[in-house]
């Protein structure tokens, strides 16, 4: 035995790498699992359970090993510490992106949006978008409002890595403008921000624009609709300077600067996220809720609820920018205090935008198509009467949705 | 399962060498057996009896060629029979979509496709097998009595994937040492070699490659023309890393398991002509055909004519064995008429010149790496092509040479002669540095598997 030992002990190399794969291999399959990943904003893979559907399943993202094999990765021991060395090599190999995620100068990050998404059936869908836009202010000419925000990459063209091939934006804006013609009324922010750009108008680490990018839209709206915009000289502002968004998550640069996400307490309302379920179906989730086959926490879901603009338990978690309207709902609608109504379909990006509208209309119903069930926007129009419609999209999300086209047809989600 | 994976790293190597090590002399290709089955098995049970078959046919059908006299009639119809079995099982899997595309768009027929995924590795194992029966009908080797030994050899784990193309007899005696097998020093050995191989398939050939699916997405008609040269460099260096790591990795294994694989490649990209290049790409496979294709079908034995011929059917083959598509056909013949030019006229002027041979070959390889990578039809190719050579606008190659500039210049360094020096020069100069080196690659390479986004496996498929 103590033979062996010593035999062992001639090839340390052997005696470590065997040490450390047991070692870390035991260590690894007993600590306890985690839920979610701060890091990386998102959930982690469970454990999966064999059953024989999943061994014998087909689909390569239902098959057991597939499963296992993520299970594995995402509950490696000491994840977050792996994934920081990786982002340091990585800079010493002086790349400037990881992860679909590119870095520009003074710590600016942006999605690497280099093509533009093809459509399920064919061509390109921002084509398809534009088509339903187009059909869409055809049938209700004069009423919309259309602001398509460019990314931080064609506002901050100074700042990105040379010859970095985004999509140029500029000619779809124009495409898009020139297929709405006098049907509705479209505003190219890219001037306005562009003038800005020295200021702080998009996250470094997030791929939203700041609240200041918002506020900037929000003056050329304004102008446009003929509304006294509300100014921000005596407003306190608050937030968090400790944000760090997706681009961030995604990426995971060792060395990113953490951004200021700012709001203005005194901008805030009333908003009831409604959900806009038909007669039928509600009846059948009151039958279902007294049978007992719904439970407190699905039925709550499917209750309107009233809140005020700013969620401000958000600004603890990592997600920070989800504080604004709670996030993405079907249909939700705001109490202002100024005059007429207004409706707003939009993404995320309208999330900061929305506090302006408060002192400019007195209702101010918001769309996100995305998640609209039992109605469409056509059956709002008739039933509400609206003044004004603004469509707000950010550019990438405008150019892969697919719920958009539900606008051209006038059909149900 | 694929070695550059934690999974493999973590779960299943540690419990397969623990079984190995600790199993007596006797069980030992057992555990080896069970433990490889276990890997075989785990992306696609459902092919599990594939591989039964596929070891049980050729073991009755080597027992049954060593009982018929030598040079019957039998005899003969059982070798059919062999090439039959081990071929109609890779083509069923492998080809049966290729040529039921094909005649449909010919006959205008729609006969369904079968959609199957190819078991894993079916493409190395079946010519395994089949080198193993026919030696067995050569006479240069015995039947094996012993079904676990046999089925040790055909799924053991290391070259089951992606080779080298181990050779029955290569490892034939090894398999039957029962105690002694593996010595602690070739152990020792193999971990180094296994995470050079690691460090190359995950730090050179993931980082490079993730260029040329950049210029995928961009599409063939949007890159420019010093884009398009520039993923081509990168492809050529991605596939390199990618297969040469991974047999790096499967001889590493093999050495801490007691065996000693065949080496699958010798810096190919050194080399001063295509004849040169294919005797240090992949030489177990150009090894293998040479032995039961171009010999058998008389090699250079039977005049000029003869041997440009049996070259054609050997490269017709080569090219399709990497996938049932056009471009693969196409890349053999590129490569069927290089060699001939060579062997016609070309090759002794190559062995006068120093430096343009080198360029040449390079030119040739890279170019070649252009019709194996655009794999989406003849049109592609062609957009592809016209890119490189018709000067145009497109998707400019600044941002793509910073991004990937680093890792490709040490791809291409790692292309040459001097990182097998430098190691050899480490493993001398001292053990601790030795130690350090390999610790930081291992190391290294596990974080880049933690957060990957992009790990594909190019030979996986074939």
């Amino acid at each position: 035995m103590k033979e062996k030992c010593k035999a062992l002990l001639r090839y340390p190399l052997l005696v470590l790498f065997f040490a450390f794969l047991l070692f870390y291999s035991i260590a690894d399959s007993t600590v306890n699992d985690r839920k979610e990943s701060e890091l990386e904003n998102r959930t982690l893979a469970q454990k999966p359970t064999m059953t024989i559907r999943n061994l014998l399943a087909t689909e390569e993202n239902q098959k057991f090993s597939y499963l296992y094999e993520q299970y594995i990765n995402d509950q490696f021991l000491g994840r977050d510490i792996w994934i920081s060395l990786k982002s340091r090599a990585e800079s010493l190999l002086l790349k400037v992106e990881n992860n679909g995620v590119v870095y520009g100068k003074d710590g600016t990050m942006y999605q690497k949006f280099f093509t533009l998404q093809e459509a399920a059936t064919s061509g390109l869908q921002i084509d398809a978008n534009i088509d339903a836009l187009s059909a869409f202010a055809d049938r209700h000419p004069g009423l919309a409002t259309v602001m398509i925000v460019p990314s931080a990459d064609t506002i901050l063209t100074d700042l990105l890595p040379a010859g970095a091939p985004f999509v140029e934006e500029e000619p779809w804006l124009e495409k898009i403008s020139d297929a709405l013609g006098e049907n509705a009324r479209f505003l190219d922010l890219t001037d306005t921000l562009r003038s800005h750009s020295d200021e702080y108008l998009f996250y470094r680490t997030d791929h939203h624009w700041t609240t200041l990018g918002a506020y900037y839209s929000y003056l050329d709206y304004a102008e446009a609709v003929g509304k006294t915009p509300v100014s921000l000289d005596g407003l306190t502002a608050a937030g968090s300077d400790d944000f760090f968004g997706t681009l961030y998550s995604k990426s995971k640069l060792f060395n990113a600067q953490a951004d200021q996400l700012t709001y203005y307490p005194a901008l805030d309302g009333q908003m009831t996220i409604q959900q806009l379920v038909d007669p039928a179906s509600r009846q059948q989730i009151e039958e279902a809720y007294a049978a007992g086959t719904l439970s407190e926490e699905e039925y709550a879901k499917l209750a309107d609820r009233t809140v005020n603009l700013y969620e401000t338990d958000k600004l603890a978690v990592r997600d920070k920018y989800a504080m604004f309207l709670y996030g993405n709902n079907g249909f939700s609608r705001i109490t202002g205090s100024g005059e007429g109504k207004v409706l707003i379909i939009k993404d995320s990006y309208a999330n900061c935008f929305i506090p302006f509208l408060l002192g400019d209309y007195a209702q101010i119903d918001v769309v996100d198509l995305r998640y609209l069930r039992d109605t469409t926007v056509d059956s709002l129009i008739e039933r509400e009467g609206y003044d004004d419609l603004l469509i707000l999209y950010n550019f990438q999300s405008f150019s892969s949705d697919t719920n958009l086209v539900l606008l051209g047809s006038g059909a149900k989600n | 399962m694929v070695f550059s994976s934690l999974l493999f790293i973590f779960r299943f190597l540690p419990i397969a060498l623990a079984v190995y090590y600790i199993a007596p002399p006797r069980l030992k290709n057992l555990a080896l057996f069970l433990s490889s089955l276990v890997f075989y098995s785990w992306g696609e049970v459902r092919y599990f009896p594939v591989m039964a078959s596929c070891i049980l046919g050729n073991y009755l059908l080597a027992l049954w060629l060593g009982r018929l006299r030598v040079g019957s009639r039998l005899r003969r119809a059982v070798l059919v029979l062999v090439v039959v079995f081990n071929i109609g099982m890779l083509f069923f899997f492998k080809y049966t979509d290729f040529f039921l595309t094909n005649i449909n768009a010919l006959f205008g027929t729609s006969i369904p496709l079968l959609h199957l995924t190819l078991p894993l590795g079916i493409s190395f194992y079946t010519f395994q097998t089949m080198s193993y029966t026919l030696d067995v009908y050569k006479g240069t080797v015995q039947p094996e009595r012993n079904i676990i030994d046999l089925g040790a050899y055909v799924v053991m784990f290391p070259q089951l994937i992606a080779g080298p193309i181990v050779l029955y007899k290569d490892v034939a005696a090894q398999l039957k040492v029962k105690r002694g097998r593996y010595k602690l020093a070739e152990i020792d050995e193999g971990i180094g070699l296994f995470i050079l191989g690691l460090g190359k398939k995950v730090l050179l050939a993931n980082s490079i490659g993730a260029l040329w699916e950049d210029i995928k997405l961009l599409g063939y008609d949007g890159v420019s023309t010093p884009l398009a040269w520039l993923g081509l460099v990168a492809y050529t260096l991605q596939i390199y890393f990618d297969f040469s790591g991974y047999s790096t990795m499967a001889i590493g294994l093999g050495r801490m398991l007691g065996f000693q694989f065949p080496e699958n490649f010798n810096l190919p990209y050194i080399s001063r002509s295509i004849t040169e290049f294919w005797r240090r790409w992949h030489m177990t496979l150009s090894g293998w055909f040479r032995e039961y294709v171009y010999i058998p079908l008389g090699g250079n034995r039977h005049g000029l004519c003869r041997q440009i011929f049996n070259l054609f059917v050997v490269w017709t083959l080569t090219g399709f064995w990497h996938g049932a598509n056009w471009n693969f056909l196409l890349w053999g013949f590129y490569y069927f008429v290089l060699l001939a030019i060579e062997k016609l006229f070309l090759y002794k002027h190559l062995q006068k010149g120093r430096i343009w041979p080198h360029l040449y070959a390079l030119l040739f390889i890279v170019l070649g790496w252009g019709l194996f990578a655009v794999d989406t039809g003849m049109g592609d190719i062609l957009t592809f092509f016209s890119r490189l050579f018709w000067p145009q606008g497109g998707a400019s190659a600044v941002y793509f040479a910073r991004n990937y500039g680093v890792a490709l210049l040490i791809g291409c360094l790692c292309s040459t002669p001097l990182p097998r020096r430098f190691y050899a020069w480490v493993c001398k100069k001292s053990q601790l540095l030795r130690i350090l080196l390999l610790g930081a690659v291992f190391l290294l390479s596990v974080a880049y598997l933690v957060d990957s986004t992009y790990n594909p496996f190019i030979y996986f498929r074939f």
